[in-house]
């Protein structure tokens, strides 16, 4: 709600003012001192408008005040029960990258080739007509299928845009760097191995950090750093959860803030953390510190493995007993009450005593043909599994101090409350699945599930990041998509988890434009910040672009994938002049447009505007796109700016004004938030519908069963067999083909590729985390944090320092297997290379500052992703905005890909870096960056007015 | 132009004026490079610049090469004017650029020079000309021998013999105009369509076939898919 700044003084003017005008009835003559205006405002007031960021996904409250129809300043809203009224300076940055003085403040359309860096002025009119009619061109020459959308890399994307456009589209494929290689993996995962959710601080699923009434003993924080990437919320809730006695554990590479001040910091070599994993449960197992009561109860670790499935899956109830068929099928267990093999059974009051599985052995199984194999129960399956992890071994691998792995294991297991947050570290390499298991697995093993203190908790109202709204995809009465659209997405067959998300593989689609095989992507339509700075082994792309038929960038200034790629630029509103709700645990925020600059729209208008001009052109599903009744739940788009404000406060059952005159406010008290049902959520009875009482059954956990599965036990699922379902049926209301290879249930360990095809010549295992000072690709033009932080730094240790003459402080250069053309994108069918002229543009490799410390583990080296946008200004080569300081050209897109997401290597690839000098052209001194100060700009209405 | 004008061009810029540094005959392979990369930059205007550079064979005016653009087919689709193709070219080397003042006299370097000592800016040299020419370089020509539509579809027909078969059926299709659906159900159920081995268990899709002749110059869209020359050319030679 906003207040004006009204004084005593100009109250009482007012107050003059109305007798005055009173006085007009008795024919009085008044003096006024009105002048005619055509502001919405009052000179020099200064208004406060409660709103929320949107420079990361942490979402925090924001208070904006506006002057004369500027915004002057921000701060944090202390209405937010996460933040707190804390900012951090990529909020506080909003100003700067709000009157950016390269801002697209209009569609632009190139001029000459691609690569090059000159454009003109269109109206919005002509450049949605080219898109739309590209786009029906496209439809009726090659079909559906080729069109191709992309989001991410920060920049306040709202991340459902893309998928909804294409789905009402019928066709085609979405991506973004991050997805498989950043949150997907965790957020698919786990829900289904713990029951509950994924536990990414984050994207702001632990909401018991912030809980005031319970304590955490023990926190372990597993590749994630929330001092680093949500300083105001989860990184400030951690400080308070330290200083009133929580343990905590750090699995990082780097030293981070919290990693200084861990009980035990584990510096893990990158991409070994499964390895560990299985350490930790080997251990737990070995002394028996698992919740024995919780797992034999509540968990799948005793159901009876199928010894005869390649994949290990568990073996079903059809196979065992006769009388149970498709219809009813179950699991089966080893009772030791009865000393048979019994189906499983969702617990109820009235037969919780009769259930006695057995945690661990193998059993003789007579099957119902007769034949008798030995089954072993999963919790078996995995001691087996675990064996080789010993202390020894797994501080070998993972290159820890065995003793500090102990202490580490011990401060986890023993404690009265905890458990593991798990980031975003683990997903950024191939073994990503495996890791979000292997963690959601430790904490069922040892029951951190729902009880106070738990990351893994459900609170009615956790906040999220907006990822995918409930319902907003929904499920429609109009077939916008047959089954076989939704198969033909690039590498979904082989890559089920990416249906979490819509998406589909990024090396499927890089090698469908580069060989037109199945089908060749034609229109790229891309929303986020800079492609060439995200996209792993980027310098791969560069090739693909020449294939693609037209390419539109919507973002809110240019960019290195504008010059390199785009054909048409559309300008998108910063955060300050969006809308959407962000729910910050009991609290309701309301983002809420500030001002609107130039021509510029929301994004996730534009795509309402877009097609609006497809259905005008015929296209039937976006014609039912705004059709209620075709719709159903899923939300229409929107005729016009107003309505969409509308249906962002029809979220909360309110008009847009009403929103604005209530928000920020408490959908529940504190009180009542907090108040949660803990163990109850799970131990409570079932609710039928509509709060009306379900079956006598209890709630336990029921989205961990595979989909065979008609006779649910409801038991958590850290032995994932799930997965592996998932893996040969998919997820989707129709059977999809089986991928290639099975997804198997349990965590395993696979060594990193490059350390073992390329460690000799390339001796540091790199890795990339985040900082406080940018979002992903974000805010690299913003001048007062490109000062603080004007060039990657480059993270390496004293011994390799000595070793090749370098000195803190120092420019260093960085290359990679694929900078050095030694490991090139090639045909995933035929393995012919396709990419190596675009990787020989990195050939020099890439700069970076070296910050020697002893703060990062062993023969390991840590750089940032970063990217140099002074060289889109005029007379310079824009390729050098991507090519200079930019580590994901070191990255790997090649080689393995894990079977469920199809994950390719960002983190713990091998480099070798050498003393360098500056490269020519990098801005680095505090005035280098003046030109980017804002140029502050009136409320134009933005392009949707 | 007429005899007694100096036959040396001017060259524009100094990819150009490499160019004319160099045997005439024998264009360094980076040269060719340049111009290919400058033809497949972006595949809507892949063969306009390609017939751009057949067409200038012999020395045209710059509006006459504008008017043919503006006459093909692939124009409709162009995000780029025919101004705008023709000096892609210049700047990549593919086409020269040579300007004729009214006495036709070229002005080359030389006399950019003479007129500069005679007080002329610039911008008043540039007003002289009231000619403008393009002529495609060694390495332009080399470029569309390189990229010669026959030799581009027997390449892409050519790839790999399981498909050939489809290519070749393909454009025999389209010796009559031809929708997208007419051209599933040509192909629906052809072995090359079935996955591979390494494929993921994806079927190549039939417009893949669609759009590699497309690429190679075989097929072009008039509203259906129809056979180009050199498609016609390409399926007479097997």
């Amino acid at each position: 709600m906003s207040s004006t700044n009204l004084t005593r003084r100009s109250f009482v003017k007012a107050s003059a003012l109305a007798a005055g005008a009173a006085a007009l009835s008795s024919g009085v003559a008044t003096v006024s001192n009105l002048v005619a205006s055509d502001k919405a405002y009052a000179a020099d007031e200064v208004k406060l408008v409660h709103t929320s960021c949107r420079a990361c996904i942490s979402n925090c409250g924001v208070i904006a005040h506006v002057q004369n129809g500027r915004v002057v300043k921000l701060e944090g809203d202390p209405a937010d029960p996460m933040s707190e009224g804390r900012v951090c300076p990529k909020g506080l940055s909003g100003i700067q990258a709000l009157y950016h003085p390269n801002r697209n403040k209009y569609p632009m359309k190139r001029v000459g080739d691609r690569g090059g860096n000159q454009w003109e002025r269109i109206t919005w009119e002509e450049a949605i007509d080219t898109i739309a009619d590209a786009l029906m061109d496209m439809k009726e020459k090659t079909g559906l299928e080729g069109l191709l959308l992309s989001t991410g890399g920060g920049g306040n994307p709202q991340f459902f845009s893309p998928p909804r456009f294409r789905n009402f589209w019928g066709a085609g494929n979405v991506f973004e760097p991050g997805c498989a290689q950043c949150y997907l993996p965790r957020s698919y995962t786990m829900p289904l191995i713990n029951g509950v959710g994924d536990t990414s601080i984050a994207d702001s699923n632990c909401a018991e950090l912030y809980n005031p009434n319970v304590s955490i003993d023990t926190y372990v924080m597993w590749g994630t750093g929330p001092a680093q990437h949500a300083p105001s919320s989860a990184g400030r809730a951690v400080v308070e959860l330290r200083a009133a006695g929580t343990q905590t554990v750090v699995i990082d590479p780097r030293f981070t803030p919290d990693a200084a001040r861990a009980d035990v910091w584990l510096p893990v070599r990158p991409g070994t953390d499964v390895a560990m994993m299985l350490g930790w449960m080997r251990y737990l197992i070995e002394n028996k510190l698992y919740d024995k009561d919780f797992c034999a109860t509540w968990t799948n670790l005793p159901f009876l493995v199928d010894p005869s499935d390649p994949a290990g899956a568990l073996l079903r109830a059809s196979k065992v007993f006769s009388d149970v068929t498709a219809e009813n099928e179950g699991y089966v267990y080893y009772d030791e009450a009865s000393g048979k093999v019994a189906k499983a059974f969702a617990l109820a009051p009235d037969n919780e005593t009769s259930y006695h599985p057995a945690l661990f052995g193998t059993f003789d199984v007579t099957l119902a043909d007769g034949s008798t194999v030995k089954a072993k129960t999963a919790f078996t399956a995995y001691q087996e599994q675990a064996e080789e992890y010993t202390l020894e071994h797994v501080a070998e691998i993972c290159r820890v101090n065995a003793d500090d792995l102990e202490k580490a294991i011990r401060l986890y297991a023993e404690c009265e409350s905890g458990g593991i947050s798990l980031g975003v570290a683990t997903d950024q390499y191939p073994q990503s699945a495996q890791a979000a298991i292997g963690a959601a697995a430790l904490d069922c093993m040892m029951g951190y599930i729902d009880k106070p203190g738990s990351p893994a908790n459900s609170f009615p109202h956790s906040a999220e990041s907006t990822v995918f709204p409930d319902g907003f995809m929904g499920t429609a009465p109009y077939q916008f998509q047959t089954p076989e659209n939704i198969t033909n997405r690039l590498g979904y067959v082989e890559h089920k988890g990416l249906g979490g998300w819509m998406h589909s593989h990024i090396p499927t689609i890089l090698n469908a434009i580069l060989t037109g095989e199945p089908y060749q992507p034609h229109i790229w339509i891309e929303r986020s910040g800079n492609k060439m700075a995200m996209l792993g082994n980027s310098a791969s792309w560069v090739d693909a672009f020449p294939k693609l038929d037209l390419i539109v960038h919507m973002y809110m200034y240019p960019t290195s994938f504008s010059t390199e790629a785009a054909d048409i630029l559309l300008p998108t509103a910063e955060w300050l002049e969006t809308a959407f709700l962000q729910g910050r645990l009991y609290a309701v925020l309301l983002r809420q447009p500030v001002t609107n600059l130039f021509e510029c729209i929301d994004e996730t208008f534009i795509w309402s505007v877009l097609a609006k001009a497809l259905a005008e052109r015929g296209h039937v599903g976006m014609q039912k796109a705004f059709d209620p009744e075709a719709c159903g739940s899923t939300p229409t788009y929107w005729n016009t700016l107003e309505e969409y404000y509308e249906f962002v406060a029809s979220n909360v059952g309110m008009t847009w004004d009403e929103l604005v005159a209530k928000a920020p406010y408490n959908d529940v008290e504190p009180e009542e938030y907090w108040n949660a049902p803990y163990e109850q959520a799970y131990k409570g009875l079932a609710q039928g519908r509509d709060g009306e009482p379900g079956d006598s059954a209890y709630a336990g956990f029921s989205g961990c069963a595979a989909g065979d599965i008609k006779d649910n036990p409801k038991k958590c699922g850290p032995y994932g067999d799930v997965m592996t379902y998932i893996g040969r049926h998919g997820a989707e209301k129709f059977d999809m083909p089986a991928a290639s290879t099975e997804y198997l249930p349990m965590p395993y360990y696979r060594e990193p590729e490059d350390i073992q095809e390329y460690g000799d010549d390339y001796p540091l295992v790199l890795t990339e985390g985040r900082i406080p000072y940018f979002h992903h690709g974000t805010l690299r033009n913003n001048p007062y944090i490109r000062e603080i932080y004007p060039a990657p730094e480059v993270w390496i240790s004293p011994e390799y320092a000595a070793e090749h003459g370098i000195s803190n402080g120092d420019w260093v250069n960085v290359k990679s297997p694929r900078t050095d053309g030694l490991d090139v994108f090639s045909n995933l069918d035929t393995g012919e290379e396709l990419t190596a002229e675009g990787q020989r543009i990195v050939a020099d490799g890439v700069y970076g500052v070296a910050h020697v410390t002893e703060g990062i583990a062993k023969d390991c080296a840590y750089m940032e992703r970063f990217w140099n946008p002074e060289f889109l200004e005029e007379g310079q080569d824009p390729r050098k905005s991507w090519t200079t300081c930019n580590m994901n050209v070191l990255t790997k897109n090649t080689g393995y890909y894990n079977p469920e997401f199809g994950t390719y290597t960002l983190r713990g690839i091998n480099v070798k870096i050498e003393k360098a000098a500056r490269p020519d052209g990098v801005w680095y001194e505090p005035t280098d960056f003046a030109p980017w100060l804002p140029q502050p700009s009136e409320n134009t209405g933005g392009g949707a007015a | 132009m007429t005899a007694s004008h100096a036959s040396t061009t001017e060259p524009v810029s100094a990819v150009a004026a490499g160019l004319q540094a160099r045997q005439e005959n024998q264009p360094a392979e980076e040269d060719v490079a340049r111009v290919v990369d400058c033809i497949c930059n972006h595949p809507r205007h892949r063969e306009l610049l390609y017939k751009t550079l057949a067409l200038c064979g012999e020395e045209r005016d710059e509006s006459e090469v504008e008017s043919y653009l503006q006459t093909q087919l692939e124009q409709a689709q162009a995000l780029q004017t025919p101004y705008a193709l023709v000096h892609s070219l210049v700047a990549a080397g593919g086409l020269v650029q040579t300007r004729y003042d009214a006495a036709g006299a070229v002005l080359d370097s030389t006399r950019r020079a003479e007129l500069a000592a005679q007080g002329l800016d610039d911008d008043a040299v540039a007003a002289l000309a009231v000619r403008r020419t393009v002529t495609t370089t060694p390495a332009g020509r080399a470029a569309v021998v390189l990229l010669d539509p026959e030799r581009r579809i027997a390449a892409c027909a050519n790839a790999g013999p399981a498909r050939r078969d489809a290519f070749v059926r393909l454009l025999e299709h389209c010796r009559e105009p031809r929708s997208l659906d007419s051209v599933k159900r040509l192909l629906d159920g052809h072995p090359a369509l079935e996955p591979t081995a390494r494929s993921g268990g994806q079927r190549l899709h039939a417009v893949y076939f669609i759009d590699r002749l497309t690429e190679a110059g075989g097929l072009v869209w008039d509203g259906s898919w129809v056979i180009t020359e050199a498609g016609k050319r390409f399926l007479a030679s097997v």
